[in-house]
């Protein structure tokens, strides 16, 4: 039998609010929507029911005895693999819940500029009712908690809408391995014991959390993000990413990366996923969690190629090399970064602030060299009240022109998941160029850290950060 | 002649950063006390940090048994702490990387120092109130719990845990604090992870049991997120079933 295939959700949809609240929805969203309907009304306690799905994410609540909740993967390299199996899991117990084992999980495709109307939620998410049999039914697949407008959102004024930028692949996809030791980061993430956001689960999973969320709404917190069923569209779309990415030329899988060492390669591929009860779990084993049409994952996507305008962008962001610099993006085994200054116990307030970093950080003599890489890495950051998001931006001088490296993202970060608070490298390297021309000559650099704004959002609270340190090579 | 000099420089590099390769000097420094260790136990037939017959121990000199526990840790434990000694490394300023990763791991094993002495004053105590069974009742039941504890789902959890570090200062004082904090940060979870297995230890033990145990320690890092992996049980059961059976001298 064929593998059963994930459709694009938009090229499912009916379109509008109009149509999605009096017309027939396809199929595959109809089953959908009924099966989270019928999970909803089942115990806490039932693996089928809507609540031991979502709370085997996180949650809140209490586990049942031998129950495997919280158990979701964040900031290692586990996190794409997690999630895939934790799809595969969900997708299956649909199946049994509407009796059509060829169901298969839709995903939502925001990261395309050229298709602006999918970067808002499909309208079958977003209608209160829709008429079933002739008769207006509550809708399972909407859900009020979710940030202003994103329920009724306008393409015109771009309110309820994602934001391009904000929901970037380019800088994922021009990654050339799948994970990289500290401080850097490959397209999944870091190898152990590194506890940072991979490259897509920073942009753009963890925005489109945010911002689908907003500040109050079930998808901003990891313990409630599940029980959007958004969600799982939104966790289709990053597994297919990660298909997209291994079609990517440069792309180099854990699998088969010379420069992951043998023990952690040993120790992905040795993992197994367990959902359920511990006494008689789902396991899912990472050899079959890697390939989306081994037996027991059995699936495709109807795409999983990355639109034009979006290809060539990620090959402009990857030709911006370092003139002189001694790596490429495609060097395996790349110089090792060196840690070359630090700033530490900083307090940025909540409206943003800059810090210099480098005083007595000593100065690399750049007069005849250039570095072939700088990042920025951000240690122990906390807030009680994070923005949806955090520009870093860069100055060769307190006075100097700022360069935009990058982005502090936020999902998890306002729930205090980790006491020590969350870590971040921040890869700067294609500034190097623009920071020498401004002056810069391995000396003091002044980074500023300014909150993003979002609808309707409020931050109460700055940042804490136990320290940020530049690295070079 | 650019590309010469950029393959002359990563090439440089390479040598550099292999000599500088942690895991050398920590697995040099393992295999020297498994060396020490295993002519201690050939010397005396029983490893044994305390004086005493194979079935009716007391308890021995503080300072032998710490000597003894320390190299024990340096056996087992410090081929653990090899990624985070790595990770260590990279943080801070080259002039400090042999600072910083000294220091992580004295942080550590002052943890694992602490589990023992507390663990060999318990120990005294349950041989003195039950000088015939002692030995083997802390043998027997600790390998028990360290069995049990392997077959915990939450272990799974803890295991996640087990990576986070905290942050270290890249030079200075700060530097060398910082990294001894982390070390002993580090090594919490890895207590609770293992402890049972090395509180069983601190009784009198055959280096059988050193072997086995570590070994067991090894698979679970190389294979940290293998659920349920049925080798650890079996193997601490059927060693605390052969010490049940033959005693603790076999």
């Amino acid at each position: 039998m064929a593998p059963r295939i994930r459709n694009n959700v938009w090229k499912l949809s009916v379109g509008t609010d109009a149509k999605a609240t009096n017309d027939p929805w396809h199929p595959t969203l109809h089953a959908y929507e009924r099966a989270v309907a019928a999970m909803l009304l089942r115990p806490s306690g039932a693996t089928d029911s809507w609540w031991f799905l979502a709370n085997t994410h996180r949650t809140y609540d209490p586990p049942p005895a031998n129950a495997l909740w919280n158990a979701c993967e964040h900031r290692r390299m586990y996190f794409l693999a997690w999630h895939r199996a934790y799809l595969v899991w969900f997708e299956r117990a649909i199946q049994r819940t509407i009796g059509d084992d060829s169901w298969a999980l839709p995903y939502w495709s925001y990261e395309d500029p050229a298709q602006p109307t999918w970067m808002q939620l499909p309208p079958e998410f977003r209608v209160p009712r829709h008429r079933v049999n002739g008769s207006l039914v509550d809708n399972a697949l909407y859900v009020q908690l979710r940030a202003p407008d994103v329920n009724t959102p306008n393409p015109m004024t771009g309110a309820g809408v994602l934001k391009p930028a904000r929901v970037s692949v380019v800088n994922a996809m021009a990654r050339t391995q799948f994970v990289r030791r500290s401080p850097d980061v490959g397209f999944g993430g870091q190898l152990p014991p590194g506890m940072v956001f991979g490259a897509v689960e920073s942009l753009p999973h963890n925005n489109v959390h945010v911002d689908v969320g907003g500040q109050t709404g079930l998808m901003w917190d990891p313990a409630t993000a599940a029980r959007d069923p958004i969600f799982w569209l939104h966790h289709a779309n990053i597994d297919r990413l990660w298909e997209v990415w291994r079609t990517m030329p440069w792309a180099v899988p854990i699998e088969t990366d010379p420069a992951v060492p043998p023990a952690a390669r040993n120790a992905y591929m040795a993992t197994d996923y367990v959902f359920g009860y511990s006494t008689a779990p789902s396991r899912y084993a990472a050899a079959d969690v890697v390939n989306t049409t081994s037996a027991q994952l059995d699936y495709v996507y109807d795409s999983i190629a990355l639109p034009n305008a979006l290809r060539q962008a990620v090959d402009a962001a990857r030709a911006q090399a370092v003139p002189g610099g001694p790596m490429g993006l495609d060097d395996l085994e790349p110089p090792e970064w060196f840690a070359h200054a630090e700033s530490a116990d900083l307090s940025i307030p909540k409206d943003g602030g800059s810090f210099s970093i480098g005083e007595d950080g000593g100065v690399l003599g750049l007069e005849e060299d250039l570095p072939g890489g700088l990042l920025l890495q951000f240690n122990g950051v906390r807030t009680a009240s994070p923005a949806p998001g955090y520009r870093v931006k860069i100055a060769a001088s307190a006075d100097g022109v700022e360069h935009d490296a990058g982005e502090l993202t936020t999902f998890g970060l306002g729930q205090a998941l980790d006491e020590g608070g969350f870590d971040y490298s921040v890869d700067a390297t294609a500034l190097v160029p623009k920071l020498v021309e401004d002056g810069w000559r391995g000396g003091p650099l002044q980074i500023r850290v300014e909150p993003e704004e979002a609808a309707g959002w409020r931050t109460e609270a700055g940042l804490t950060i136990a320290s940020v340190k530049v690295f070079l090579r | 002649v650019i590309a010469i000099k950029v393959a002359g420089r990563a090439s440089r590099r390479r040598t550099q950063r292999a000599l500088l390769e942690s895991k050398y000097w920590i697995l040099g420094l393992t295999a020297a006390a498994w060396v020490v260790l295993a002519l201690l136990a050939s010397r005396a037939h029983v490893h044994r940090h305390v004086a005493g017959g194979a079935h009716v121990a007391r308890v021995g000199d503080l300072s032998t048994f710490t000597a003894h526990w320390l190299l024990m840790v340096v056996a087992m434990m410090w081929p653990l702490s090899i990624p985070h000694v790595d990770v260590t490394r990279v943080q801070v300023r080259r002039d400090w990387r042999l600072r910083a990763a000294a220091a992580v791991l004295l942080g550590s094993t002052l943890v694992w120092l602490a589990l023992g002495i507390v663990g060999f004053a318990a120990y005294g105590i349950l041989v003195y109130a039950l000088p015939r069974i002692g030995h083997v009742a802390w043998l027997v039941g600790w390998l028990n719990i360290a069995a049990i504890l392997t077959r915990s789902h939450r272990r799974n959890m803890l295991l996640r845990s087990c990576g986070k570090s905290t942050p270290i200062r890249i030079a200075g004082l700060g530097c060398v604090t910082s990294a001894f904090k982390a070390g002993v940060r580090t090594c919490l979870p890895c207590v609770a992870l293992c402890g049972a297995a090395m509180a069983a230890m601190v009784a009198p033990h055959p280096l059988w049991l050193l072997v086995a145990l570590s070994l067991v320690t090894w698979r679970e890092q190389a294979r940290p997120k293998k659920w349920l992996d049925p080798a650890p049980p079996l193997v601490i059961g059927a060693a605390a079933l052969t010490i049940a059976v033959f005693g603790p001298g076999t």
